[in-house]
């Protein structure tokens, strides 16, 4: 047995070296994830704006074989190739998932089940660390020779063979194990997490009292156990079919790129509710707290993000309707598809139905809530569209694709993101962020989202495909506008960073513990602000976190 | 239940007359306390089998194939992963303290999830259990005082403030009743 605990609680005072760099507190794995994630994304997003650039007008203006902006030009179609596959890859593996995920949900998963910390604090280490030597491995990439006369590979972020098993240099291989070493490092964190929700809940919480975004984690962390290693295997596979003379996608030695295919969307669909779901979580709290009622069927709400999770297997062919699938595999996976609107159905009512008679109150994380519903939905009504096998046959590989995964994605995950940022800022740091400033992001984002994004589906019917460098003249108009919200939506990250370090060194500092309301009752918000190194070693009161109403 | 005494419910064994530690009688009442750990074995077994079963629409698809070698290695490894990770975290967890009291003796044994477990004795007559309502950020804190070597040490800090609140007068009545079962009636 431990000596009797002395009065006043002391530990030793950590170097700022040892806390950030060997940190095994969920708390501080938060942030560094947070902050990780935030610098890949301004990477990942100037890449965007210069694509934008590119696009803005028709013809080659910017990327040329001469240099940049060389007069004349020589378009230099692999260097968009290698912006867009650099984009998707970092956007995908490196930005939005370390930031829900690993950030928030590393943060506030244990607080909200009144766990001390994870159930592997020394593990999560492992995997933050694993996730920045995947991104150095990534950007690595980006700079390596690709064997022919460039750098970088262009690929797309799908890495399909035979395009991918056939691509000379080391920067394939570099983006390979980029992937791989952040599939690790996620699985590691899923493993974690689920064993952290399993089995470190507090004494009464049972699985349906859980809040609504440590449930929202758990899910998602099942999806990446389930998905991931499946990647890992694929990838493994295009590795040694590349350097090992294996054929396993190789139609010459009695392999398959189409199955390869099958095998990426098998991963690739789970993740984009990998990225979506700790957002639908986190939003939830957003929406019943500035509502000030509890939100609106509790249970529903955990059950539409099972039902979510678990559909997310068994649709993934609807992204290869163009293949080759025969009639009924066609017929299935879009039905399949389809019901996944239902899930989704039930948590966007069930939402609405929060704040309906609610007593609203638009401060800065509720607008980003507001615009995510909003937003996602138009994505997912897209999505319902494109899951008809028939019209996917125009639609496939068009801007309108693009615009439908940039609605649920970029619009969704990303307003989820700045919702949990906003909202948790002054619990996170101690200090609030300013309220205006706040507003006017969300509004440069929303309009410049929205303008970047809703011409794409025009663009889309007008048959403008993907992937390319130029487009002819007939687009120019919608791309243009597209472009110039491009930039507005760049110009409202530039205000965001300022905003981060005007509230990191001015904000006003938060006293209160719970500096909301009453609604936002989950156990992070009996913690002062910030929440000290060491969270509910002794276990919290029931009354503390089981307020009935909720669930 | 988080803590019982060996009549197997909360409430502790009538004491009706005198047992010596040092004569190696049996103890009068053994108090056992475990922490909490949520995961049941039933939902441990729900757990890896809704795991494999998932993970089977993958395998299905690439059934016959080389491919199919491969993505089992790495699901293996993954269906494996979850499984030590769950045994692992029990056995973080299982941290366990029994309190066995005699007429001349009590002994408190403590067991960490992993380590070695550590012991405290003193003599029933000296020995004094104490509430804290509020010490060193616990709250109903019961700590035990009257070793010969001076220590105190704590009970059951990892039960919840509630749990800890309802388990100390018991504690309280049955260590008073044993201390007096060695005078004469």
């Amino acid at each position: 047995m431990a000596d009797a605990a002395s009065a006043s609680h002391e530990h030793d005072r950590k170097g700022w070296f040892t806390r950030w760099f060997m940190s095994t507190n969920h708390k501080d794995i938060g942030i560094l994830y947070l902050f990780t994630a935030g610098v890949v994304g301004l990477i990942s997003v100037i890449l965007t704006v210069y694509m934008r650039l590119e696009l803005m007008s028709p013809g080659v203006q910017y990327m040329c074989m001469e240099g940049f902006m060389a007069d004349p030009c020589t378009p230099d179609g692999h260097i968009w190739n290698v912006m867009i596959t650099y984009h998707g890859v970092l956007m995908m593996f490196f930005v939005v998932i370390p930031a829900l995920f690993g950030g928030f949900g590393n943060y506030f998963m244990p607080l909200m089940i009144g766990a001390p910390d994870m159930a592997f604090p020394r593990l999560n280490n492992l995997s933050f660390w694993f996730y920045v030597a995947g991104t150095c491995l990534g950007i690595a990439s980006m700079f390596a020779p690709d064997g022919l006369e460039g750098t970088g590979s262009g690929v797309g972020w799908v890495l399909y063979p035979p395009l991918s098993t056939s691509y000379p240099g080391m920067s394939m291989d570099l983006a390979i194990f980029a992937v791989h070493v952040s599939g690790a490092s996620s699985i590691l964190g899923a493993i974690n997490m689920i064993t952290t929700f399993l089995n470190m809940r507090t004494p009464g919480m049972t699985l349906h009292k859980v809040p609504l975004f440590a449930w929202s984690i758990f899910v998602t962390a099942w999806l990446i156990l389930l998905s991931l290693p499946v990647l890992a295997g694929a990838i493994t596979m295009l590795l040694t079919d590349r350097n090992f003379g294996t054929t396993f996608f190789q139609p010459a030695g009695g392999g398959d790129p189409i199955l390869y295919q099958h095998i990426l969307w098998f991963f690739g669909h789970p993740e984009v509710y990998i990225i979506i779901l700790p957002g639908f979580g986190l939003i939830s709290h957003v929406i019943a707290t500035f509502s000030k009622k509890p939100i609106f069927g509790y249970l529903p709400m955990v059950y539409a993000l099972v039902a979510i999770g678990v559909l997310g297997f068994v649709v993934w062919a609807h992204h290869m309707y163009t293949v080759g699938l025969s009639l009924s595999q066609q017929s299935y996976f879009m039905m399949a598809t389809m019901v996944i609107a239902v899930p989704t159905g039930v948590k966007v009512f069930s939402w609405l139905a929060t704040m309906w008679g609610g007593s609203v109150e638009f401060k800065t994380p509720m607008l980003w809530a507001m615009g995510f519903l909003f937003l996602f939905t138009v994505g997912g009504v897209t999505g319902v569209v494109l899951s008809q096998a028939g019209i996917d046959r125009a639609y496939h590989d068009t801007y309108y694709v693009v615009a439908h995964f940039h609605y649920v994605m970029s619009l969704g995950a990303v307003f989820c993101i700045f919702a949990g940022i906003y909202y948790w800022i002054g619990k996170m740091s101690g200090r609030q962020y300013p309220e205006r400033l706040g507003k006017i992001h969300f509004w440069m984002m929303f309009i410049g989202a929205n303008l970047t994004f809703f011409p794409q589906h025009f663009l889309g019917r007008q048959g403008m495909p993907r992937r390319y460098i130029d487009y002819p003249e007939a687009f120019a108009t919608w791309n243009m506008v597209s472009s110039i919200g491009a930039f507005i939506s760049f110009a409202s990250f530039i205000l965001f960073l300022y905003i981060i370090y005007v509230t990191l060194t001015k904000g006003e500092r938060v006293t209160a513990k719970n500096y909301w309301n009453e609604y936002a009752d989950t156990l992070e918000w009996t913690l002062p602000s910030p929440p000290p190194e060491h969270t509910f070693e002794t276990l919290p009161k029931q009354s503390e976190w089981d307020k009935g109403h909720a669930h | 239940m988080p803590w019982h005494w060996d009549t197997g419910t909360q409430d502790a064994p009538v004491i009706t007359g005198a047992s010596y530690f040092s004569q190696g009688d049996p103890p009068l009442a053994r108090l056992s306390l475990s922490a909490h750990s949520s995961l049941t074995r039933k939902g441990f077994a729900v757990t890896i089998a809704a795991a494999s079963a998932m993970v089977l629409v993958p395998l299905l698809t690439v059934l016959g194939s080389s491919v199919f070698w491969v993505l089992l290695l790495f699901i293996a490894a993954a269906i494996g992963g979850l499984w030590r990770a769950l045994t692992w975290s029990w056995a973080d967890r299982a941290v366990t303290e029994e309190l066995a009291v005699w007429t001349d003796s009590t002994c408190l044994s403590h067991r960490p999830g992993r380590g070695t477990g550590k012991s405290w004795q003193a003599n029933t007559y000296w020995l004094a259990a104490h509430l804290h309502p509020r010490r060193g950020g616990h709250r109903n804190y019961i700590t035990l005082t009257g070793s010969a070597d001076g220590r105190e040490v704590e009970l059951g800090s990892f039960l919840t403030e509630t749990e800890r609140a309802a388990l100390y007068p018991v504690l309280r009545r049955l260590l008073d009743t044993a201390a007096a079962s060695a005078m004469p009636p």
